[in-house]
């Protein structure tokens, strides 16, 4: 987990008015670090070869 | 009649009630008498409408599902009872949700709420408002999730048929554990409106029967077309890796032999950037769904209120990333349906494991049950596509289905080849009946 995530974590549910625990937070680091991960994989997308484009989810897809 | 009503199956009850050997007043009795009778030991439906559902007897329409008992998903809005959403709250104030007006219009009854995962969170049913609901083949199994209910229901011939919901395979997951036919329909094919689902663009409703003409049945309701179609011949696509390497071979084996026995042709397929499918979802849904109120979140389950925690930590341009992702995967699944008719893989990579069981083993090595599960689901979630799991067998005892994912609003295609499938298969899977439902 990246350095200061907890302390961000907290700022932004005290922001949102939900108190948060220990437990809470070790659920969350878990989750996060799932998050992260997967967020990192999307990165091996070759963003050259296929750039940004919106997308009409109640479209059929197009080849 | 001399069997009990609920021991037919959904078009079986509709074909008895046209011809008036079955009163759609003793099968809706008959139906409730059940429900409360044998859901103990599954806790399927743990929300049940007498008065509601006979006043919607009452004023049935003859319809195609004239008189005929349903159960419905905690996700959708009835007219007198809010959407939860598997949680103590009512999310969605009580209305006529676009998907309840298709069933009434189609003369359907409501006759309760399907348990399911708590907040649509989970592919097991461990977790929910309702407590924990269980698999017929095995009680100490879990039925899937998160419709677990309604394939739960449906496998012990409690209903003919149920509406679940599909947002990373949770209405196709459930129906492979528990051995019935479940048609997650294509994204946007049903009215939104009073439906849970609306939050997200990955989520559709599903279709659940014991085989494919009662899904068919209850999926014409929801789309409002005919859904008949041919499939004795089929262009079938099959992508190896991971989808059917990294399965339990025995679960493997099983969609194989289906395969085979239908006797369509079948050839590999490549789909660009699979293996970034569920990391996508995983992204784009968190921040889709977001984070229910303080209130709400104090009433959930630990792991369901840090999911929903989690989700307030997103940066912004990781969904911009998510969505190059998922424009690339729908560009390359056209592209592969324009060759093949439809893409099969397992449902499920292992059967429904054990409550007390939270890691699957896989060839790759353990993985947790979610994990698993969403890999092999969440293709159509991301493309929006329909996908269909149809039974085809066993494995230690409990069921296991092969998938189908197919063209954008082709939900006949897919109904019809589960239709060849247990017509090759001489129905040995969709009638095959569950102990817990067998006795008299």
């Amino acid at each position: 987990m990246e350095p200061g995530f907890e302390e961000y974590a907290r700022a932004v549910f005290a922001n949102a008015g939900i108190a948060v625990g220990g437990d809470d937070m070790a659920l969350i680091a878990l989750i996060h670090a799932g998050y992260e991960s997967a967020s990192a994989a999307l990165d091996q997308l070759d963003s050259a070869r296929f750039p940004f484009e919106p997308i009409d989810p109640s479209r059929a897809p197009e080849r | 009649m001399t069997a009990h009503p609920q021991d037919l199956g959904l078009l079986a009850q509709a074909e008895a009630t046209r011809r008036g050997a079955l009163d759609p007043a003793d099968l809706l009795e008959e139906t409730l008498a059940r429900l409360r009778a044998r859901d103990a030991a599954l806790n399927s439906t743990p929300v049940i409408f007498e008065d509601e559902a006979r006043r919607m007897l009452a004023s049935a329409p003859h319809g195609p599902l004239h008189g005929l008992p349903l159960t419905i998903k905690d996700m959708y809005a009835l007219p007198w009872r809010a959407a939860r959403n598997g949680t103590p709250f009512d999310l969605l104030p009580a209305c006529e949700s676009g998907a309840f007006r298709r069933l009434r219009d189609a003369g359907a009854v409501i006759v309760g709420v399907a348990n399911q995962h708590e907040a649509g969170m989970g592919t097991t049913g461990a977790v929910s408002a309702y407590g924990r609901h269980t698999n017929p083949w095995n009680v100490d199994h879990c039925p899937g999730g998160s419709s677990g209910g309604s394939a739960s229901a449906v496998a012990a011939r409690l209903i003919g048929g149920s509406v679940g919901s599909d947002s990373g395979g949770l209405t196709r997951l459930p129906a492979a554990y528990c051995g019935v036919v479940g048609l997650k329909v294509t994204y946007r094919a049903v009215p939104y409106d009073g439906y849970f689902g609306m939050n997200t663009t990955f989520s559709a409703p599903g279709a659940f029967g014991r085989d494919a003409a009662d899904a068919r049945l209850v999926a014409e309701a929801l789309v409002a077309r005919p859904l008949a179609g041919d499939a004795r011949i089929l262009r079938v696509g099959v992508v190896r890796d991971p989808f059917w390497t990294d399965c339990q071979p025995e679960v493997a084996a099983r969609g194989e032999e289906a395969l085979a026995a239908a006797g369509w042709s079948v050839r590999d397929v490549t789909i660009e950037h699979l293996e970034l499918a569920a990391a996508a979802l995983m992204v784009r849904l968190g921040a889709e769904a977001g984070c229910a109120p303080a209130f709400v979140l104090d009433g959930l389950s630990p792991v369901t209120r840090a999911i929903m925690l989690s989700n307030l930590l997103r940066p912004a341009p990781a969904v911009a990333k998510a969505d190059r992702v998922r424009a690339a995967i729908r560009r390359s699944v056209a592209g592969v349906l324009d060759d093949v008719d439809v893409i099969a893989w397992p449902t499920v990579p292992t059967p429904a494991p054990r409550f007390d069981q939270p890691f699957v083993e896989l060839p790759s090595g353990a993985a947790p049950v979610d994990v698993a599960n969403m890999r092999q689901a969440v293709l159509g979630n991301v493309t929006g596509q329909p996908g269909i799991s149809i039974p085809v067998g066993f494995v230690d005892g409990l069921p296991v289905g092969l998938q189908l994912l197919g063209r954008w609003g082709e939900e006949a295609a897919l109904l019809a080849a589960a239709a060849h499938i247990e017509h090759m298969t001489a129905r040995e899977f969709v009638d095959a009946v569950p102990a817990l439902a067998a006795h008299p």
